[in-house]
């Protein structure tokens, strides 16, 4: 009799454990299937996070950027040859743009499961601080004199930039770990020695607003693409379709 | 060798040149700082030099003076030898003079001094506010430095801070001396992100820091005028706008704080609206509960935020007007229906409540039993015929979108019901309001309420009814409106469940004057020109007296007048010479005159006749004394005094030939004559010869003309009118050729012609 229920005892602990395990092993399959759940949370999830007024102040400086960009190369630049937005002249300045090595501003794409946010911000961070040297070498050659126009787009490129890293401090993403791999090359930083004379300067110059400005329209996409509860700006945005458009 | 002794030289001129400069300064005096702390203590020492000849082989102390007064001694001290120290515990005096005095016995010599100051640390600065200009990009600080020290430099620094992604942004601004703002570069501040900035002032006693100012630079800018883009009404009543920020500002997409206001258009009820928003730019903004079917003009202004004691509003922008959409006129309105037989009189007016919700607003009053419009007008009152067994008609406003609902006017027939007392009371309150008061009615009637109506009764053709609509309660109103001096018909109806009252009808005036019409003479009405109430009638006899200004009008006219009149006779006649000797006689100029021409004839014209009306009145100038030496002891000199001699002769002799004089002498006559000339005669005169008589020269007192002969004169002789004179111009002989002669002496002397004697001359 007392090893009946010894036997029953065992059988019932036996029993208890089993569904212990199962209940922990479920437990430990939500928690891990919640952890999956977060590490691959969506774009949503990080707009949450990210504080909304400082994407409406980001919004805000890629417009006025946007809106700076032809008055800075119109007080800037004088060649009349040399126009934003030419797109015959882009093509025929390409061989120029390889010989001063000016880089390539960064790839731009609608967030996705490819082109996740946190690349998406590091790429919009360091297409602007390439173009802020790009701007500091040519405005250092003394072959081109600077313009107050220009300072301010340079003050405000640098505050989108402060702008940028601030969403991505707030996603959780480190920004100083995409800066270690951009200060390993800094090509901008050879430009100055090309700018030998005042039309290269100028053409330089031309090159780099014109580069900035298709950048700027990108950065526009994606802080578009970031909420939906954004208001356009219909100045920018028709200016942005029509280089789209080309 | 010349080198040796120029070095020799050389050094023996320093040498003396070192000992004149030590033995002219006999003391160092040190003290840390020239200019310290208030209220710190200062230390100064004193070393008296070696070489002193204050202190060389003499018994002395040191003395500090302070201000020009010695310092107590026990703020003194000995430090070394010669070298001796004061110590102020607390120094207030902002300059304060130390000296240093070396003294044998009660005389003391200063021998050196020092200055020193005591100052405060810079005050803080205040004030200290920011403002960008968005246009030209311009971020200045500006603040109010305090109460400097002139004589204390002060370095203002300006600081400016941020912090954003874990960077540290700070920069520092050294303001120029006299400087008390920076332009911040464009570089240095950002537009959307908070800054921290503060300025620093810094003497040598220490600094001062101004309140830290914590603000987004653009919350400091003042935005252009935004721009209203399109106005949309909806069904409910409401507009909703959409709206943009001025065109360079057009870049920003966060919310401000923005303003609209709304103020109706052509509308009775004027009514102004402000509303407020916090919104993003073109976003859209909806205003509600405002009337329907009215025009309303809209402005609208922005800043950055109304949170922000640096935002500025911007200015108003460009109005636009929209209209609500209509719907059918709403609320009540009192009606008043006056009823003769069949003539009915309905006035009528918006309550308080009443909104006409649209336009072309027009009424309609008809009548259900038999059902029949009586009368459709845009006006507010309505005159139709009302059959008898109509006991209700209907109002209604209709719009251009819909009509109203009915109001309900009964037509009380029934006349014979209480009156108002009409011991009614009018106050004037002022030029355009009047007071009425009326008594009640018999409490055996219950009142439902009064009613005022009131027309002028000076407008041809008859102005409209105004009426009023009052709670059985009162029993007095303020009429305003009112035109001043113009009679006003005002009666008040009592108002009962079945009927209303007679009234009580009065004539009031808001003002008085006089009347502007007299009256006639006869008892008729006169009309109502009288601007107020006639009060009694007097008849009146008035005299007709020219006041004073009447007569001031009249009086200078006739003046003026009689002056022309004078003035115009006299240029007609005034050159015939009649005239002109009556009036201007022509007086010879002397300057440019000659006697001769006094005589001649023409110079006598012009000049009036002269008339004698009395005897000519002689006056003796001049007298002769005529001395007969035969008669009288001869005189021993030649003065001769005239009052000895006297003669008196009444007439001339002609018979003297040789000498005729005629004198006349008179002792009365000689206290006012002046004695002319005394001849003497050696023998009585009557009985001269022919022959020049010898006479002696006497003394005159008149000066004779020209005597050529120093010698005795030549006889005095009495010229005649026939004769003539030698050309001497003295007393002479017989004239030779009397003609020509005399015509020569009237030529050269005309006066003397005056001098002629003929028998009935005087002298």
């Amino acid at each position: 009799m007392m090893g009946l229920c010894y036997c029953c005892n065992l059988v019932t602990l036996r029993i208890f454990f089993l569904i212990t395990v199962a209940i922990m092993n479920f437990q430990a399959a939500l928690l891990v299937t919640l952890v999956g759940i977060v590490a691959s949370a969506p774009i949503s999830d990080k707009l949450d996070i990210m504080n909304k007024d400082t994407i409406e102040q980001a919004h805000s400086l890629i417009n006025k950027i946007l809106q700076d960009i032809p008055t800075t190369h119109a007080a800037w630049i004088k060649s009349k040859s040399l126009t934003l937005g030419d797109s015959k002249a882009r093509l025929e300045l390409e061989f120029l743009k390889k010989d001063m090595y000016i880089p390539s501003a960064p790839v731009l794409q609608l967030i996705s499961n490819n082109f996740s946010m946190e690349t998406c911000l590091a790429n919009i961070t360091k297409g602007l601080q390439l173009h802020l040297n790009l701007l500091k070498e040519i405005s250092n050659a003394t072959t081109l004199a600077q313009t107050d126009q220009v300072k301010d787009l340079q003050a405000e490129i640098y505050e989108l930039l402060l702008l940028i890293e601030e969403l991505q401090n707030q996603a959780g993403f480190d920004p100083s770990k995409q800066a270690s791999d951009e200060e390993s090359q800094t090509p901008e930083h050879d430009l100055a020695k090309r700018l030998t004379n005042e039309y290269l300067t100028q053409v330089a110059a031309h090159l780099t607003l014109q580069q900035l400005q298709d950048f700027s329209c990108d950065i526009l996409r994606s802080i578009h693409s970031m909420t939906s509860s954004l208001a356009e700006n219909p100045n920018t945005v028709q200016l942005c379709v029509n280089k789209a458009g080309l | 060798m010349a080198s040796v002794w120029l070095v020799l030289v050389l050094w023996i001129f320093v040498n003396a040149l070192i000992k004149v400069i030590q033995a002219s300064s006999c003391a160092q005096i040190h003290t840390p700082a020239s200019v310290v702390l208030a209220g710190s203590p200062v230390s100064v020492s004193c070393s008296i030099e070696d070489e002193c000849p204050l202190t060389k082989g003499k018994d002395f102390r040191v003395a500090w003076k302070i201000n020009n007064h010695f310092a107590p001694s026990n703020l003194s001290y000995q430090e070394s030898n010669r070298t001796y120290g004061l110590i102020i515990p607390s120094l207030l005096d902002t300059d304060t003079f130390i000296q240093c005095a070396v003294c044998e016995g009660e005389n003391c010599q200063i021998v050196n001094g020092v200055q020193v100051k005591a100052r405060y640390p810079p005050p803080v600065p205040q004030n200290l506010s920011c403002s960008l200009n968005l246009t030209s990009k311009r971020f200045l600080c500006q603040w109010d430095p305090g109460q400097e020290m002139a004589d204390l430099a002060t370095k203002y620094t300006l600081h400016i801070f941020s912090v954003m992604s874990k960077k540290v942004l700070s920069y520092k601004y050294v303001i120029p001396v006299g400087k008390h703002f920076h332009l911040i570069p464009r570089e240095s501040y950002p537009l959307l992100l908070k800054v921290e900035i503060n300025v620093t002032a810094v003497n040598v006693l220490g600094n001062a820091t101004s309140e830290t100012l914590k603000l987004i630079p653009l919350e400091t800018a003042m935005f252009d005028p935004p721009e209203i883009n399109g106005i949309e009404a909806d069904a409910v009543g409401c507009l909703n706008y959409s709206w943009s920020l001025g065109k360079s500002q057009q870049w920003l997409t966060i919310a401000i704080s923005l303003e609209l206001r709304l103020k109706t258009v052509n509308n009775r009820q004027n009514k102004e609206l402000v509303v407020p928003f916090t919104k993003k730019p073109r976003s859209k903004l909806n205003v509600c509960d405002l009337f329907h079917g009215t025009n309303y003009s809209t402005t609208m202004r922005v800043k950055y935020s109304s949170l922000s004691k640096w935002s500025e509003w911007s200015e108003w922008s460009d109005p636009k007007i929209a209209a609500t959409v209509m719907k059918a006129p709403s609320g009540s309105l009192d009606t008043w229906l006056k009823v003769d037989d069949q003539n009915a009189q309905l006035y009528w007016k918006p309550s308080e409540n009443f909104r006409a919700n649209g336009w072309n607003l027009f009424y309609t009053v008809e009548s259900m039993e038999p059902k029949k419009i009586l009368c459709v007008t845009q006006e507010s009152h309505c005159f139709f015929n009302l059959i008898e067994r109509v006991e209700k008609v209907y109002l209604r406003a209709t719009n251009a979108a819909a009509s109203s609902n009915h109001t309900e006017v009964p037509v009380y027939r029934n006349r014979g019901l209480g009156s108002v007392s009409c011991s009614s009371n009018v106050h004037p309150q002022s030029e355009t309001s009047v007071e009425i008061e009326w008594g009640g009615t018999p409490t055996s009637l219950s009142v439902t309420g009064y009613v005022l109506e009131w027309r002028s009764l000076n407008e041809m053709p008859a102005a409209p009814l105004s009426f009023t609509l009052m709670d059985k309660n009162i029993s007095s109103t303020i009429l305003t409106g009112l035109r001043p001096y113009q009679p006003y018909e005002v009666s008040i109806y009592p108002k009962y469940d079945k009927g209303i009252g007679i009234p009580c009808t009065l004539v009031a005036y808001s003002i008085q004057k006089a009347s502007s019409v007299a009256p006639v003479l006869n008892t008729r009405e006169y009309s109502n020109e009288r601007n107020g109430t006639i009060r009694g009638k007097q008849s009146l006899v008035v005299h007709q007296n020219l006041n004073g200004i009447e007569m001031m009008l009249f009086v200078i006219p006739a003046c003026i007048g009689l002056s022309l009149l004078v003035f115009v006779v006299f240029a007609c006649f005034g050159k015939h010479e009649r005239v002109k000797m009556c009036l201007w006689p022509i007086i010879p100029d002397p300057a440019n005159s000659s006697i001769k021409r006094w005589t001649t004839t023409d110079s006598m014209q012009g000049m009036p006749p002269f008339k004698e009306d009395k005897e000519p009145v002689l006056v003796y100038l001049s007298h002769f004394s005529l001395l007969d030496l035969d008669e009288k002891e001869p005189f021993k000199s030649d003065y001769v005094k005239e009052n000895q001699w006297s003669h008196h002769i009444d007439s001339c002799d002609e018979s003297h030939s040789s000498f005729q004089t005629c004198v006349r002498c008179d002792s009365e006559l000689d206290r006012d004559s002046v004695p002319y000339a005394t001849v003497l005669f050696d023998g009585p005169y009557q009985n001269h010869s022919s022959c020049p008589p010898p006479y002696v020269r006497s003394e005159s007192t008149q000066p004779l003309l020209g005597a050529d002969d120093p010698g005795s004169p030549p006889p005095y002789e009495n010229v005649s009118p026939r004769g003539s004179v030698s050309k001497v111009q003295r007393f002479t002989a017989f004239p030779q050729n009397p003609t020509e002669e005399n015509e020569e002496l009237w030529e050269e002397f005309p006066m003397l012609r005056s001098l002629e004697i003929t028998d009935t001359d005087h002298i």
